[in-house]
Order: structure tokens, then C-alpha cells, then sequence
């Protein structure tokens, strides 16, 4: 067992997930960090460190902003940070175990701007801040080439180095819409086979519609501190044991040709290299699902390496339960993923819903026999963060 | 289109031209691209923005989707020949998606938009017989 201090996950929040929540991203944000601090148990004034997803992809909202709105008072340490939401949790974790705060909120929020939704483009209110997702700051030359998809492209590579189908990627979209059955936050939970989704339009061939999240309203928030403090709080504390990333050689995303997975195995590697635990021992997986071409990337990196997730999902595949069972025991993304939950998560989902399996607490959905550890692998490679929950 | 700043702007510009152009390090030979003016390999700064003849490979393409009256489009990821396989986004005429081939040859075109000219890439060997996939 680990004797390095670890951080827990002490409370989550959520607002509701919509397609037109009827309210702005502040009060959207404003409610799931609410509902995180109140699950805590922690009076409002203990909170001291507040870190947000504020950065490229559409701003929200800053942490200045939340700690207005919930009227924080004694905030000593605060952060931006930019999706996927582990991100924030693992720089919150950072800042708890440095002791530059005791008890950090981190939060991410996702709204359906002009430019990210069609139906926002007529609507006024919805109009975005002046603020381009450009991170290389390239993309005048690219926009024109019209797909901006880089994620379907690798999908292709993919499937032609490594012979996988659109039936394996079909496969992990039906998972994740079978989970959501069961999971009351998902906005899509209509049932799903995997005729259904070779039936669905294409959006960028060989991406179709089930291959990629969907822009929705919502927010999601978690309290982390450390582990000795969460022992004197209200709810058994789910442990961050690892968190880690890693960054491939090129990280230019339109122009992304590392399909094989390299950041994503570069890690897991970080993330197991300071555990006893190993991929294949933990009960639970959440392998991304923001683009099903990346739990592919994931599924290889955790478990069989470059180019073997086609064939770890067919051996895997349950046609009875519809569901992935890897290795005949793990599942995967046992509340639906960002698949069925929207884009308003960005692996946020995850980390709430890896919480509330491993308390116990997941109702319906809980996954018997008493769940003892998860991993989250949060991303995409040249955006990516990893974690590594336990309970004791 | 993004907006254009000084890194972006001389691609851009030997675009007007006809000239596809990637950066170059003067001090090791390295090409890279996106373009910027520090050598990701040796770190020299002295970067030149080099035309190349514009041949290349297919890496890989998506087909994104266009309203019903649209041409298809095809976007393609290109490792370019002559500028050391750097990989460069366009799209592609003279070609049906069905004739798409992994690592097929083609060589760069030219796509005249709204008064801009942009690279496209065509077949090796291939004519073009009229603007494909680009809407006015």
C-alpha cells in the first residue's frame, strides 16, 4: 500500500445536463460546485482553493467568478485550466498535497455557444466570448481544407493499420448507451444497438453521429483535500493514488499523426509507475469516450498495447448485456460516458461517477462485489490526464 | 479562417503567389510545420520559409458532410515529399472518395475562394477539369 501522502475526492456537484438548460454557465457552474461543497459536508468558509477549466476551447467561467458567486472568503490558492477536466482535479490535488490550500475546488462547465451549437447560432444570448480555440495559433491555415476533425482521420488511420471496424467502434458507443440506461444525468439514454449505430449519418467519414459527444448545457464540480483530513468528513474517501499525463512529440491537433497511441502509453506508464496496482487489476474503467476512436487509443494503452483494442473489444463483448466485460470481469464507462452525458463533461462524468461506484452509492448502476479501484484516463494525447482512485 | 499572425503570414502569403512554402532551419535542415521561427530540432532561429515542388503522400482523409446541393469534400492529410514528410492538411479534387488510397501520390493545386487562393491536392497525374469542393 501506498505510504505517499494522497489526496481524496471529498464531495461532487452536478448541475442538471440539457440541450437548453434555460439558465447561463454561471449559475450552471455555480450550482454543481454548490452541490460539491454541500456533499462534502464542509462549511462553505473551509474552502480555500478553487481551480476551473476556464482555459482555450470557449472560456466558461474563471475561479474569480465562482468565488463570487458562492461567496467564498478565504480562497489563498486558485488556477485556470483547460479541459479534459482531470486536468483541473490533478492540479487541485497538486495544490492540496503542496499545502497551498486544505480543501480546493475544482469545477468545469460547458456551454452550448453560437459556435458550438446550431440552434445557439439564433440565439443572442448565446453568442461567444471573443476567444478562438487556436492553441497552435494555425488555424488560418487549415479552416479552409473544411474538416476541422482531426479525430476522423486518425479513425481511418486506425482502421487501416490495425483492421478495426466501424462494428468495434459501434460496439463501444452501445456500451456507453446501455450504461446510460441506468444513469439519470445522461442526456442521451434512448437503447442502442450496434445496428442502430451503423444506421446512424456520418458527420466527418468514417465519424458518424455515435461517434463523438454532443454539445449540452451542465456543469460538474468535486472538493478535494488530503487524505487525513477526509478521514474527519462524512463520506468514506475516494483516493487519488496516481494522476498522470503525457504529451506526444507533436502536438499540432489537426495535423495529429501519432494515432498509435504514444502519449497514451507514455501515461499510463507515469500513472502506474507509482502504484503497486496494474492495469489489469482495477475493477473499473473509464477509458475517455469524447471521440469512440480515443477509448480505442485508451483501451491499447491500459491493457494490450499498440494496435490490439480491436480485438480486446471483440473477446470482451457481452451480445447478452450489451456491454463491454474486460476480461470477462471490468466494465467500462459504467455511467455512459461523455457519449450519453454530452459534452458538457469532458471526462468530468467519469470522476463522479468512478466517486460515487467506489462509495458505493451508485444506486441502479452500481456495479456489485464491492468496487475497489477505477482509472480514468482523461483526453486525448495532446490534451490528456490520467488518474488512479482507490478506496482503502 | 483563423486570424493570420506573423508566423502564419508567410505561408499565407506565398499562397497569393501560387507557392507552397514550409519552414526550413537554415542551421540543420530540419522541416516543420506549423510554421514559427525557433528550429523545434537544433533550436537555431534562423528559419527560412522554403516552396517546395508539393508532391506527396496520403496519410489519411475524412469526408466531412456538406449540405445536399455541396460538392463532397475530402480532407486530406498530406506528408509532404520534399519538405521532410511534414504533415499538411487540404483538400482534395479530382478524385472520388471511393479512389482514396492510403499513401497514394499527389501533388499540390490551387483553389481560388473569395479573392484568397488556398493548396489543394489533386492525384499525381491527375487534371482538374473544373474547381471541385469549393463553395464561392
Amino acid at each position: 500500500m501506498s505510504v505517499r501522502p494522497r489526496v481524496a475526492i471529498v464531495g461532487i456537484g452536478y448541475s442538471e445536463l440539457s440541450r437548453d438548460s434555460g439558465v447561463g454557465p454561471g449559475t450552471l457552474i455555480a450550482h454543481a460546485a454548490k452541490n460539491a461543497v454541500l456533499d462534502s459536508g464542509l462549511a462553505k468558509d473551509a474552502i480555500d482553493g478553487v481551480v476551473g477549466v476556464y482555459g482555450t476551447d470557449l472560456p466558461t467561467l474563471w475561479p474569480g467568478y465562482v468565488v463570487d458567486a458562492l461567496g467564498l472568503a478565504n480562497v489563498r490558492w486558485w488556477d485556470t485550466s483547460q479541459p479534459p477536466s482531470v486536468i483541473a482535479l490533478s492540479q487541485a490535488a497538486q495544490a492540496v498535497l503542496a499545502g497551498n490550500c486544505d480543501y480546493a475546488l475544482c469545477y468545469h462547465g460547458k456551454y452550448r455557444w453560437a459556435t458550438t451549437s446550431v440552434a445557439g447560432r439564433g440565439d443572442p444570448y448565446r453568442q461567444p466570448p471573443r476567444y478562438e480555440f487556436d492553441p497552435n495559433l494555425g488555424h488560418a491555415l487549415f479552416e479552409h481544407a473544411g474538416s476541422m476533425l482531426w479525430a476522423a482521420r486518425v479513425m481511418r488511420w486506425h482502421m487501416h493499420r490495425y483492421g478495426s471496424t466501424r462494428e468495434d467502434f459501434a460496439r463501444i458507443a452501445v456500451n456507453n448507451r446501455t450504461h446510460a440506461a441506468t444513469n439519470p444525468r445522461a442526456v442521451f439514454r434512448t437503447p442502442l444497438d450496434v445496428e442502430g449505430y451503423l444506421a446512424s449519418p456520418m458527420v466527418d467519414d468514417p465519424m458518424c453521429l455515435l461517434d463523438m459527444d454532443a454539445p449540452v448545457d451542465g456543469a460538474m464540480a468535486v472538493v478535494v483535500t488530503t487524505e487525513e483530513r477526509a478521514r474527519h468528513l462524512g463520506h468514506r474517501p475516494v483516493l487519488i493514488e496516481s494522476f498522470a499525463s503525457g504529451l506526444p512529440n507533436h502536438n499540432d491537433g489537426l495535423l495529429w499523426v501519432e494515432a498509435d497511441g504514444e502519449a497514451a502509453r507514455r501515461t499510463v506508464q507515469h500513472l502506474f509507475a507509482r502504484t503497486d496496482h496494474t492495469p489489469r487489476d482495477v475493477d473499473l474503467s473509464y477509458p475517455y469516450d469524447g471521440f469512440s476512436i480515443l477509448t480505442m487509443l485508451w483501451l491499447e494503452a491500459l491493457y494490450t498495447g499498440e494496435g490490439g483494442g480491436a480485438d480486446l473489444i471483440r473477446s470482451s463483448w457481452s451480445d447478452d448485456l450489451q456491454q463491454l466485460r474486460l476480461f470477462g470481469r471490468v466494465p467500462v464507462c459504467t455511467h455512459g460516458g461523455n457519449l450519453s452525458e454530452g459534452r458538457a463533461t469532458q471526462g468530468f462524468g467519469h470522476v463522479l461517477e468512478a466517486t460515487q461506484q467506489l462509495r458505493g452509492t451508485a444506486g441502479e448502476r452500481q456495479v456489485p462485489g464491492d468496487p475497489r479501484t477505477a482509472v480514468i484516463t482523461n483526453g486525448a494525447a495532446f490534451s490528456n490526464r490520467s488518474v488512479l482512485l482507490t478506496m482503502d | 479562417m483563423g486570424e493570420l499572425n506573423h508566423d502564419t503570414l508567410p505561408l499565407w502569403e506565398g499562397w497569393q503567389r501560387r507557392e507552397l512554402r514550409f519552414a526550413h532551419c537554415g542551421a540543420c535542415g530540419t522541416w516543420f510545420h506549423l510554421p514559427r521561427r525557433i528550429c523545434p530540432q537544433c533550436w537555431s532561429e534562423e528559419i527560412s520559409f522554403d516552396e517546395v515542388r508539393g508532391t506527396g503522400r496520403v496519410i489519411s482523409w475524412s469526408l466531412p458532410r456538406q449540405s445536399p446541393d455541396q460538392p463532397v469534400v475530402i480532407t486530406a492529410l498530406v506528408a509532404m515529399d520534399d519538405a521532410g514528410d511534414v504533415p499538411f492538411l487540404a483538400r482534395m479534387v479530382a478524385c472520388e472518395p471511393a479512389e482514396m488510397r492510403f499513401e497514394m501520390p499527389v501533388v499540390v493545386d490551387w483553389r481560388d475562394d473569395g479573392g484568397v487562393t488556398y493548396p489543394q491536392f489533386r492525384p499525381s497525374g491527375a487534371t482538374v477539369a473544373a474547381p471541385a469542393g469549393g463553395a464561392s
